[in-house]
């Protein structure tokens, strides 16, 4: 038994139509076997059958259009279709299967099974986003320290709050194109989510940075924080949009991640290339009652300072 | 945030400091030299008269690039001996001493006569160089006659101001510069760009300074002619050799100078001023300015500000974008009542991050900063820690370097302090970095 493939949108089979006998005909005409609506397809347009040697090949009956290999290769009179194989009549692709294949074990659903399951209802984008919004104002807020009014920060939050639903609606647009639903309030209420999850994420840095700059820890700290959040963007908003399983969506996290750090660390490197009347310093000062600081003797401090004189030294013997 | 400082542009001047003392002997020699041109009785003494006698022992000086022939400097310079040797200012050669196969001096003279010249002998602290030309000179001028000049005495520099041709400038002579680690006579006198390296002369011809900077307006400075003599007599000196290497003695000249201008600031006699509950260093030595200034809360700047910053003007010219020898400290008190604690630290930590004041240098001059943070405590006292350093790529063993501190605890209000070296060894800008936090502590 022999099963033709006819391929949709996106490669994903439209029709399929079980052959218990060859030879079988492909065409318009509806007196065929697999009968297509595809107007650059003859009536009679090709004829499957079997090879001296068992294999199954399809052959062109004089048709405008011909067989093509694949779905830009050359034009053919006759091809041999290998298992899996796809070949063009017309406009349409059409791939043969043995009827005899063992199928693939049936996908595991995740699609909304996950932890975004919650974010399908309308309501939680709403209250994220009443909830996302002032926090950001706070921040910008608390930002500020010349006298600016109340209007540069509504204009602020207002801004944030656009780029935030812009976000979304990309990701629901691409959702839609793919067939399914747009989702656009889950897509809302992810951002929503991550960005809020970003904000904690520089502000805690800030704070680590002012106990323990001079050391790797904030850098690291943040290094590890930007990872996990395009993990999370990416595999909440994959879980939103498709059905692919939670390894699939890990390696695309992992290699949007890996290129966004590979950007970063480029533009870090273009940043500092000129310092040299430029003093670049990280740690931020912040509210804290001197008892709770770790400190150091100023002694201890310019010890550690005497590193620096073999750091410029190098680059100048470099130069 | 920074005070104006007074900036203080270098030119081109020489001064032959000639008492109205002079020994006879020297009177009657120089009378003998300089008068060779004669002159009426009518117009002796008048500045016409001191023009038509000394001009031509004054010529331009300057230093091209090699290749493209484009003039990197123009200044002054004054012969002062038979044989060829002429006295100008260290920062006119000053890109030939950096970069010897880059640049080439010459001198024009008063008939148009062109020639090379080469250095024999610098003195960086003092800004003085002697070169020497294949030129010799019919008439020179005598340095270093003894003896105390009267305030308010007319002087005349000489020097092509603006590369517009020679000019002279009449003056007076106002005393030496007060405050100053290395003296510099007040010239009140418009010296311009270009003069630099000419001499400043009485009426009969005698040298009171070399031309070297001017601060604007009729107030400008002079190298004293007893400084110029001495680096003279050194090229005079029987088997004297040029450096073989100019740059290298530059380093050495400054890294001498240092450990005289260092030995004695921040110790423990250093005065103190007191701001908020912190009592900070002041007036380190007599050559410091220190000044106080104070700015309220207003519409543009939500917090007040106490400064009290000091510099000095002791700077040693290296190139035109670089000075060394510099220490400049600045104490700012930030508070305020309109910030809650956390937008007053946000504020905060942009000044902690930023106005560093730093000289404008070239990659080619510097290497980029380097730095480390952390934080101390000082008498019960906490403070964030910063301290950075960049090294100079043609001067070898000197840096440029940067501490900053500033408080924290102390809610909606903080203290920074800065200070800034430049042109210290290492060892240097550490022991400074270290005597400057000792001499920190709480207001008694």
């Amino acid at each position: 038994m022999i099963v033709v493939e006819v391929l949709g949108r996106g490669g994903r089979v439209a029709e399929r139509v079980r052959l218990q006998a060859l030879p079988a005909t492909i065409g318009r005409a509806y007196g065929n076997d697999v009968v297509l609506d595809d107007p650059y397809a003859d009536a009679t347009h090709a004829r499957l059958g079997f090879d001296a040697q068992g294999r199954v090949v399809v052959e062109d009956l004089g048709s405008v259009n011909g067989l093509v290999a694949g779905e830009q290769g050359p034009r053919a009179g006759r091809l041999v279709l290998a298992p899996g194989a796809v070949f063009r009549v017309g406009h349409t692709l059409l791939r043969v299967a043995s009827g005899d294949a063992a199928p693939a074990p049936a996908v595991k659903d995740s699609g909304g099974a996950g932890w975004t399951r919650a974010f399908r209802r309308p309501w939680v984008a709403g209250a994220l986003t009443l909830a996302g919004a002032p926090l950001f104002g706070l921040a910008f807020y608390l930002g500020q320290t010349d006298k600016t009014g109340g209007a540069p920060y509504a204009l602020d939050v207002l801004t944030s709050a656009a780029a935030v639903v812009l976000w979304a609606g990309v990701w629901a647009l691409g959702t839609r194109i793919r067939g399914g639903r747009a989702s656009f309030a889950a897509h809302l209420a992810v951002a929503w989510l991550v960005l809020g999850f970003a904000l904690a994420v520089v502000v805690g840095e800030d704070w680590l940075r002012f106990f323990t700059s001079g050391t790797w820890v904030a850098d690291a700290a943040a290094v590890a924080a930007v990872v996990a959040i395009v993990m999370v963007v990416v595999d909440s908003h994959l879980q939103v949009a498709s059905s692919l399983s939670a390894r699939a969506r890990a390696l695309i996290g992992a290699g949007i991640t890996v290129a966004l750090l590979g950007v970063a660390a480029l533009a870090v490197s273009g940043t500092f290339a000129d310092n040299q009347d430029d003093i670049v310093i990280d740690m931020p000062l912040k509210p804290v009652p001197a008892r709770f600081v770790p400190t150091e003797t100023p002694d201890a401090f310019l010890a550690r300072a005497a590193k620096l004189q073999r750091e410029v030294d190098q680059e100048a013997d470099e130069q | 945030m920074t005070l104006p400082r007074r900036p203080v542009v270098p030119l081109a001047l020489a001064a032959v400091v000639v008492t109205a003392t002079a020994a006879p002997a020297l009177a009657s020699l120089l009378g003998r030299l300089q008068h060779a041109g004669g002159g009426s009785a009518a117009t002796e003494g008048t500045t016409p008269e001191v023009f038509r006698r000394f001009s031509g022992q004054v010529v331009k000086l300057q230093v091209s690039e090699t290749r493209s022939a484009a003039k990197a400097e123009v200044g002054s310079a004054f012969f002062v001996s038979a044989d060829g040797r002429l006295i100008t200012n260290y920062h006119v050669v000053a890109e030939l001493v950096l970069d010897p196969d880059r640049y080439r001096a010459e001198l024009v003279d008063e008939a148009g006569d062109s020639a090379a010249v080469t250095v024999l002998a610098i003195d960086v602290v003092h800004d003085l160089a002697v070169v020497r030309t294949r030129l010799r000179p019919g008439r020179w001028f005598q340095l270093g006659a003894g003896g105390r000049i009267a305030q308010g005495l007319r002087l005349y520099s000489l020097g092509h101001p603006l590369d517009e041709g020679i000019a002279i400038v009449e003056g007076t002579y106002n005393g030496n510069l007060p405050h100053t680690l290395y003296p510099r006579i007040r010239f009140t006198g418009a010296l311009n760009p270009g003069m630099s390296g000419g001499p400043a002369i009485t009426v009969d011809g005698r040298v009171v300074g070399v031309n070297v900077s001017t601060a604007g307006e009729e107030s400008s400075y002079l190298v004293p002619a007893s400084r110029a003599a001495d680096l003279l007599a050194r090229t005079s000196a029987p088997g004297f050799t040029p450096a073989r290497d100019l740059l290298a003695e530059a380093g050495r000249q400054i890294r001498e100078y240092q450990e005289v201008y260092l030995r004695n600031l921040f110790t423990d006699t250093t005065e103190s001023v007191t701001l908020g509950r912190w009592r900070l260093p002041t007036q380190p030595a007599e050559f410091f300015d220190c000044w106080a200034d104070a700015s309220e809360e207003d519409d543009q700047q939500p917090y007040r500000e106490v400064d009290h910053t000091c510099s000095t003007n002791d700077d040693i010219f290296i190139s035109a974008d670089q000075s060394s020898g510099v220490i400049d400290f600045e104490h700012e008190l930030l508070s305020s009542d309109e910030l809650d604690r956390f937008r007053f630290h946000a504020m905060y930590t942009k000044e902690f991050h930023g106005n560093w004041d730093l000289d404008d240098v070239g990659p080619d001059e510097v290497t980029d900063f380097s730095c480390t943070t952390g934080r101390i405590r000082k008498d019960g006292l906490v403070f964030a820690a910063v301290f950075c350093v960049r090294r100079y790529l043609k001067l070898p063993g000197l840096y440029d370097a940067v501490l900053r501190l500033a408080s924290i605890g102390d809610g909606h209000r903080g203290l920074l302090t800065t200070m800034t070296m430049s042109g210290v060894t290492f060892a240097n800008a550490r022991e400074m970095a270290r005597r400057y936090i000792a001499r920190i502590g709480p207001a008694r």
